[in-house]
């Protein structure tokens, strides 16, 4: 076996939940329950580890059920799934925490888990000593973290806080400093649960730098998480789990489509424009208060299924002096991370500017197909009141394209592959010779 | 290499020795956090088994009229106090471990051997600073040790084995049956009992001495009184018994730490 790769053959791991604990109704029984109670607490306590043949399938759960994979050097492979689906469970047998019921893995290389935000962080140290504590936990040498402290201080960026206690550390610096450890232990095999999400912007592009050359250099990486558009964007390959099972195994489109397809988690969140991203010009006639996109499967949000219906809604208010509105235009440019415009939906450009419109509202720019590919983009947003420019925010937030079946195909655009816009209205014909023969558009004479 | 079906080896030494920075730390920690915050910081290593020494003397010395081997009663129950003592800290210590590091146990891998084994090294910088108010008192008293203080290593190992090995059992079960835990104290005093803390062994019947060395700390104490004060000849029959059982109580004990240790993370 090659360093850094994972085989995994018939993988299952049992909990026992069912904490059974019927209460006595009458005298008699509370008085018998009493003598029985510690017997019964005995039988209780010991099949927290031991499992009979006859254990019924009420008081146990399997975590995990049949699972065979194999993870090659190199693979960053995400994993995903409802709460509950045993992602966590794989990654604990895959880190030695746990054992499994039945089945076996071959592991070839160091681990490294990241479980847990500030995973044996003390509080009561300093950071400084719990990069000690954490390295050391991890199995580094003293000597080994003494030589790499400065490039995972500096990775973490919280020298400032170095040497305060780790209890006055923000959740999110305390992920920095862990992930940083974590990330220079240099291990073949690196696992992440679901913790990244607690930092910031920065530092999550950071952590993806790193990864990204973690896998250059060979390492496999096992990263699991909720956050649908960084699984798209970082993994090669996907692991949809579902009720202990592997659903899906294939491209990270494939899996997060079929993921989406089965959620219906609709939830609600707007993204609200703080005042310096108002762009009010000082004219003060016009701010901008929040934004979301909607998705029918993904709820309000910012994040949409590719080509799929959507509509987004922006949020402005007028101050109380205004009595209302008259001719309002707004734009809205959907740009690439690099800040490069790639389309605008804008009243002006199709001659719809509001004529009159109340003090404040929600303004809705419905799409029949949003044509963007599946990543990440940034929100523009631009309105004008009467013709003069008024509240602008040049950066409103990012916009999750995530991965969707908008031809009905199955067959799912990427990225990489596959450029940015989608395109659908086109045909493909053959013949034997050369066809000029361009037809009509409905639109042209 | 997770095989559901395999067992363990007895002892993997290597990943040990890969962790034994995180089983420094942990004894570092469990000595420094022992005493941050405590106003007598170290000498509660002292006041512990010297209060108890007078009140061993008041009660069983004085009014009880307990033999002493013929040495003064405050030294006599002095000198087993000092492993006692060790002893009932380091088997409290560990069987409490497990529990304190839950959290890491349940997150992290690493050999879940360091935890129970970090306090029983621990307790030897308190065993350290009674021993040496032994010998302030033996000075006092006007009592040279014998040559067989020379076997003095021997008996800190007994006696580091007998906790070690009690320790491995308990440890898994006290995670597992909370019972344990409470039950600790309490059990600690009865086994005082059971050992020549307060009484000397030639109290104990003659025929039974030898199942009563069953118990490993009967020897220790035994052989550092005859090492220390010289109160009797060295009881090396009490020493072989107690070192037979105490290196199968630490094997047994092992095995089934080993075979507990796999599921730790799920019941802690
Ligand atoms: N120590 C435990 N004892 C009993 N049941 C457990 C234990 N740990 C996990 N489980 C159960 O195993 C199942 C899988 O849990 P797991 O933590 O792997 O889910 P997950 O996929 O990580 O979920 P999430 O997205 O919420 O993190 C759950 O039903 C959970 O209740
Ligand atoms: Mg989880």
């Amino acid at each position: 076996m090659r360093k850094g790769s994972i085989r995994i053959r018939g993988l299952s791991k049992r909990y026992r939940i069912g904490v059974f604990d019927d209460r006595p109704e009458t005298l008699l029984g509370a008085a018998s329950d009493l003598v029985m109670r510690p017997l019964r607490n005995l039988k209780r306590l010991r099949s927290l580890t031991r499992f009979g043949d006859g254990d019924s399938g009420d008081s146990t759960i399997w975590a995990l059920k049949d699972i065979s994979l194999d993870i090659h050097p190199g693979e960053v492979v995400g994993v995903i799934g409802h709460n509950g689906a045993g992602k966590t469970t794989l990654l604990k047998i895959l880190s030695q925490i746990t054992h499994p019921t039945r089945g076996r893995v071959e592991l070839d290389g160091r681990v490294s888990s990241l479980l847990e935000v500030g995973t044996g962080f003390h509080p009561e140290l300093t950071g400084r000593e719990n990069v000690y504590l954490n390295g050391v936990i991890l199995g580094m040498r003293k000597r080994e973290v003494d030589r790499k402290f400065d490039a995972i201080v500096d990775f973490s960026g919280i020298r400032k806080f170095i040497d305060t206690p780790v209890k006055r550390y923000s959740s999110g610096m305390r992920v920095r400093l862990a992930f940083s450890v974590s990330a220079h232990l240099e291990p073949e095999i690196l696992l992440i649960d679901e913790v990244l999400s607690v930092g910031d912007a920065q530092f999550q592009r950071k952590c993806l730098g790193k990864m990204d050359e973690a896998r250059h250099s060979g390492r496999t990486i096992l990263f699991v998480s909720h956050q649908m558009a960084m699984v798209t964007a970082l993994c090669d390959r996907v692991i949809l789990l579902d009720r202990g099972q592997v659903q899906m195994d294939g491209t990270s489109e494939e899996a997060v489509f079929r993921y989406l397809g089965a959620s219906s988690s609709t939830g609600t969140t707007w993204v609200t424009l703080g005042a310096e991203d108002h762009g009010d010009d000082g004219s003060g006639r016009l701010s901008l208060r929040r934004w979301a996109v909607e998705d029918a499967q993904l709820g309000l949000g910012t994040e949409v299924r590719c080509g799929h219906r959507c509509a987004f809604h922006v949020e402005y208010e007028a101050p109380e002096s205004s009595e209302g509105l008259e001719q309002l235009s707004i734009a809205m440019t959907i740009k690439d991370l690099l800040g490069t415009p790639l389309l605008t939906a804008s009243t002006h450009l199709v001659g719809a500017d509001f004529q009159t419109a109340p003090r404040r509202g929600i303004v809705k720019l419905e799409l029949e197909q949003l044509p963007l590919i599946p990543g990440t983009y940034r929100v523009h947003l631009w309105t004008s009141v009467q013709g003069v420019a008024a509240a602008i925010a040049r950066d409103a937030g990012q916009l999750e394209v995530l991965p969707g079946d908008p031809l009905g195909t199955g067959r799912l655009p990427r990225a990489a592959a596959h450029g940015v816009f989608l395109l659908s209205n086109y045909s493909w014909s053959i013949s034997e010779s050369l066809d000029t023969e361009l037809p009509q558009s409905a639109g042209s004479s | 290499m997770i095989d559901a079906g395999s067992r363990l080896k007895l002892l993997d030494t290597r990943e040990l020795w890969r962790f034994r920075d995180l089983f420094y730390h942990l004894v570092w920690k469990d000595v420094k956090t022992r005493y941050a915050q405590s106003v007598l910081g170290i000498g509660w290593a002292v006041f512990q088994p010297v209060f108890t020494m007078l009140v061993f003397t008041v009660v069983f010395g004085n009014l009880a009229k307990i033999d002493s081997d013929g040495v003064p009663y405050s030294i006599f129950s002095y000198s087993a106090l000092v492993p006692w003592t060790y002893f009932s800290a380091a088997l409290t210590g560990a069987t409490a471990s497990l529990i304190a590091s839950s959290a890491m146990v349940s997150k992290v891998y690493f050999p879940r051997l360091v935890i129970p084994l970090a306090p029983v090294l621990a307790r030897l910088i308190d065993f350290a600073v009674a021993l040496a108010i032994l010998f302030g008192l033996m000075a006092w008293y006007g009592i040279a040790p014998t040559v067989w203080a020379a076997a003095l290593p021997f008996l800190v190992l007994l006696m580091m084995t007998c906790a070690a090995g009690l320790g491995l059992w308990l440890t898994p079960l006290a995670a597992q049956y909370r019972d344990v835990k409470y039950a600790m104290s309490f059990v600690i005093q009865m086994l005082m009992y059971a050992a020549p803390v307060v009484y000397p062994t030639s109290a104990v019947p003659e025929s039974y001495r030898l199942f009563y060395a069953v118990n490993p700390m009967v020897g220790v104490i035994e052989g550092f009184r005859s090492a220390l004060l010289g109160t009797i000849p060295m009881p090396l029959d009490l020493i072989a018994v107690g070192s037979v059982s105490a290196l199968v109580i630490l094997l047994t004990g092992l095995v089934y730490f080993r075979r507990t240790e796999l599921y730790f993370a799920d019941v802690v």
